[in-house]
């Protein structure tokens, strides 16, 4: 082989070695992070009294009815914001893009909100997830609807439509706000602020499945993602039915976003931050930075509930703070690196 | 002689090891069979377990519960509708007393399921409530002799405001409940926080009663300056909470208040907001003293519950 | 090659949008081993006719058909293994290597299989034909304008199609990068590929063009050899161009505006 051709071989050699060693770093990272994050907590249980524990008792409670499912929805719903992040992005083409952009978070926080005002007692409890993800779902069939004109959905018509959506949305839940009574209101206001402190197996299972159905629909995604980047009439002609191709895109991340929000409602930054993350780490090839940003959306949703829960201990951090504090700072950084997003 | 002796020994360590059976508030059956380590949710809650002599047991508290003082000084476990069944359980409690509305229900149930007993207390508008709550208390705590003091010592405070109420003469003084949420809105509540229970207690007339009849109000809305100066108070009444200052000056700011008769001369009272709002043991004793603020004090009162 | 190379044929060509008819009545055949090259001034219809050409646009009148099937009625993956389409180059919102960029002309012939080696040795090979190989670790962003416009060349290559169709594949390039870019095309005409290329250089076009096609307000005016089409009274007629046409040392036909 020619040396320049030799030379362009090593080259493409270095780089998927980059992709493939973060990705697998992250992957390292993920099972010792959620034995630590399960280790931990307010509740005192020591390394050494792990042996006895496991063998029953109230220690053994807090390990698998609170701790384990808590922790295992915050890496879901973590790794659903990331993964659902990085699609949009793509889809978007723009590093910019937020689940929370085309009306996907309002959508989920007015199914959730009609259902606390509607409803009280248990049922409220119960249905609000169910509520939320209903929302979120039927937030972006509208939207589709309204942007889908001569067979075409252009993406400045759909991110309009999803704002104007949300501006509404947001206004409507003000107003229920009003009508509603003074304890849903406040319990509806701290739903908002994002958090896992109720989380049990009854509603981490079938969120789990779902959520697991999304992430394998969006992941499946990746390699049409890289055409997309090249523009929509690029892809097409590289053979991607792209009306087809988005209405799938979309109906993934509605999904994924919905279980995410019916986990822990609506917890800013991951779906914009770990995408760009790992572009930063390793680059923009969709195949690996879609799992990459699950991984990292992952990591970062386990270590973020873990400090909500000891920072203030034996108070919680509502979530959102957390991740704006410390998403925003570390966004803001990456801006003026100047880094190629 | 001997034998009896025993039988009696035995009977009363049966009677002690008795757990205390109680229907809690939402209907349920819970055995408590011990007090050592309590965790109490509501400040209501915690005040009268403190009334029962239950004092030293409450090993952490929620963010509400702030009276008596010495409340403080025990870890805050979080809002007592978001609860955190963790953070509850790492304080190992042997009972869980939290006043209607804790929860949510998920992390109630993970509590039961720790075998940890949780009784729910209700949360009163009336006085006939706040008798049952007592009683209701003191039977889940074997305090059964001191619950009923302490329902005595209501009476006693209620009998008193009766014959003040009778010698009442003139008008009753129309009387506002305004809810400081907003320094820029006024708030008027409807139901469950409307202020309107104690007014009528004391012997008030509740000027806001035809605002909340009209707004169909549930929770807490911002009213228009008009409708505040139709309802022709004679009195502002505040709730005020125990970290936050409050001045007169903030509330005849409020928009309509200066208009008002009340705003006019400056006739305001802020009452701490527990003592104010919770149909407890204390009830008798706070309506006496917004029956005299309202009747016999003028200008700008303040009303602790110390 | 033993196996004629199918065929691209036009009848009765047609495309309209609102009232407004953009081409009208066009055919034309075009079969593999010759470079056609398609003139005319702006406005008259040359992207279009590539865009339904390419399949992108449905004809409102007439059809198009590749080896003797029409191609628009293909699903679109297998469209993108027989035609690829070079139309000018976008930006980029991820910083893709150049490499990377030229790899994506394989993903139609990636679907349900792994990428082997010979999926990069294609992707090199047009890297070298474009000579853009020494670009191939700069993130494409940052190329120039010549440069960008030979890695997407290189794409389209790697796709190894049967049907070639670029819309001014010289914009930007400077001249020696012109005549290679032509020289490549007229290489892949010559291996059997049917090319059509969009110029808007007349002279580049009769140097390196077997047929030219000339368009005039949506309609073709002639199709045939450059020193045919290539005429003072039709350059007039349609560009408004006062010319001479001159004999260019390779005996074709050379344009020279007059003043």
């Amino acid at each position: 082989m020619p040396p320049l051709s030799q030379a362009l071989e090593a080259a493409h050699a270095r780089r998927l070695r980059r992709y493939r060693l973060v990705l697998l770093a992250l992957g390292l990272l993920l099972l010792p992070s959620l034995l630590l994050a399960l280790g931990l907590g307010v509740y005192r249980i020591t390394w050494q009294e792990w042996p006895q524990v496991l063998q029953g008792g109230e220690a053994y409670l807090v390990l698998t009815q609170i701790r384990l499912p808590r922790v295992l929805l915050a890496a879901l719903v973590g790794g659903l914001w990331g993964l659902s992040g990085a699609v949009l992005q793509g889809l978007f083409r723009t590093p910019l893009a937020d689940p929370a952009l085309i009306g996907m978070g309002a959508g989920g926080a007015l199914g959730a909100a009609l259902w606390s005002f509607g409803m009280s007692g248990a049922w409220m409890l119960y249905g609000l997830p169910l509520a939320a993800l209903a929302g979120t779902l039927l937030a972006v069939a509208l939207v589709w609807r309204l942007a889908y004109r001569e067979g075409q959905v252009q993406v400045t018509t759909l991110i309009l439509v999803g704002v104007i959506f949300s501006t509404v949305a947001g206004a409507l839940i003000g107003l229920l706000g009003l009508l509603g009574g003074e304890a849903q209101s406040r319990d509806f206001t701290f739903w908002t602020q994002g958090g896992f402190s109720g989380s049990n197996w009854a509603l981490v299972g079938p969120l789990a499945g779902l959520g697991l159905l999304a992430g394998g629909l969006l992941l499946r995604l990746a390699p049409w993602l890289n055409a997309l980047v090249l523009g929509e009439r690029e892809a097409r002609m590289l053979g991607l039915d792209v009306v087809r191709f988005k209405r799938r895109a979309l109906w993934g991340v509605a999904l994924a976003v919905g279980v995410a929000v019916a986990g822990g409602g609506v917890i800013a930054f991951v779906g914009l931050l770990a995408p760009q993350l790992f572009r930063w780490l390793a680059g923009p090839d969709h195949r690996y930075a879609l799992p990459g940003a699950l991984l990292l959306g992952a990591l970062l949703g386990v270590w973020s509930d873990l400090l909500a829960r000891l920072l203030a201990a034996p108070l919680e951090v509502p979530l959102s703070f957390l991740t704006a504090l410390v998403g925003g700072p570390l966004f803001l950084w990456m801006l003026v690196q100047r880094v190629r997003l | 002689m001997k034998r009896s002796l025993v039988l009696l020994m035995g009977l009363l360590s049966l009677a002690l090891a008795q757990p205390y059976r109680v229907t809690d508030a939402t209907g349920k059956e819970v055995s408590v069979r011990s007090l050592e380590r309590i965790v109490s949710l509501g400040g209501g809650v915690t005040e009268l377990l403190f009334a029962l002599g239950l004092g030293d047991r409450v090993v952490a508290r929620d963010t509400s519960s702030y009276f008596p003082p010495a409340v403080l000084s025990r870890p805050d476990v979080g809002l007592f509708f978001r609860l955190n069944a963790e953070a509850i359980l790492a304080q190992r409690p042997t009972v869980v007393f939290g006043a209607e509305g804790s929860g949510p229900p998920p992390v109630l149930a993970q509590l039961a399921a720790a075998g940890v007993p949780v009784v729910i207390v209700p949360e009163p508008s009336d006085v006939e409530g706040a008798k049952r709550k007592i009683r209701l208390l003191a039977q889940a705590t074997g305090r059964t002799a001191r619950g009923e003091e302490i329902v005595r010592g209501l009476e006693r405070d209620l009998l008193a405001l009766r014959s003040k109420l009778s010698l009442v003469q003139g008008k009753k003084p129309r009387t506002l409940y305004i809810y400081p949420r907003d320094p820029r809105n006024t708030f008027i509540c409807g139901n469950e926080a409307s202020g309107a229970a104690l007014i009528n207690l004391a012997g008030a007339v509740n000027a806001g009663g035809a605002i909340q009849a009209a707004a169909g109000l549930r929770g807490c809305a911002p009213i228009s300056a008009e409708a505040v100066v139709a309802a022709r108070p004679e009195v502002i009444l505040v709730p005020f909470f125990p970290d936050q200052p409050v001045s007169l000056e903030a509330v005849l700011r409020l928009p309509g208040v200066a208009q008002t008769p009340a705003g006019q001369q400056g006739r305001v009272v802020a009452m701490e907001v527990l003592y104010l709002s919770t149909f407890g043991h204390r009830v008798g004793r706070a309506a006496l003293d917004l029956h005299n603020a309202l009747f016999e004090r003028q200008g700008f009162v303040r009303i602790s519950g110390q | 090659m033993s196996v004629q190379p199918p065929t691209l044929e036009a009848h009765r060509l047609g495309y309209r949008r609102g009232a407004r008819w953009l081409l009208r009545g066009i055919d034309l055949r075009l079969s593999g081993g010759e470079l056609a090259v398609l003139l005319g001034p702006n406005g008259a219809g040359k992207t279009t006719l590539l865009r339904l050409l390419a399949g992108e646009l449905h004809p409102s009148e007439g059809e198009v058909r590749w080896g003797g099937r029409p191609l628009g009625q293909l699903p679109p993956l297998a469209q993108a293994r027989e035609r690829a389409v070079f139309s000018q180059h976008q930006e980029l919102a991820f910083p893709f290597s150049a490499y990377e960029v030229a790899f994506l002309g394989r993903l139609p012939h990636l679907e349900g299989r792994p990428e082997t080696s010979h999926d990069h040795q294609v992707t090199r090979q047009a890297l070298h034909q474009t000579d853009s190989a020494h670009l191939a670790e700069r993130a494409y962003p940052s190329l120039s304008g010549g440069e960008a416009v030979r890695v997407a060349l290189a794409r389209v290559l790697a796709q190894e199609p049967r049907l070639l169709l670029l819309d001014e594949p010289t914009n930007h390039l400077d001249p020696p990068h012109q005549l290679e870019v032509l020289r490549l095309l007229l290489a892949q005409s010559r291996a059997g590929r049917t090319v059509m290329a969009v110029l808007h250089d007349l002279n580049l076009a009769a140097l390196f063009a077997d047929r030219l096609l000339l368009l005039h307000q949506g309609r073709l005016v002639a199709d045939g050899p450059p020193a045919e089409v290539l005429t003072a009274g039709r350059l007039e007629a349609v560009y408004g161009l006062k010319a001479a046409v001159m004999q260019h040392p390779s005996g074709r036909p050379w344009v020279l505006p007059l003043l």
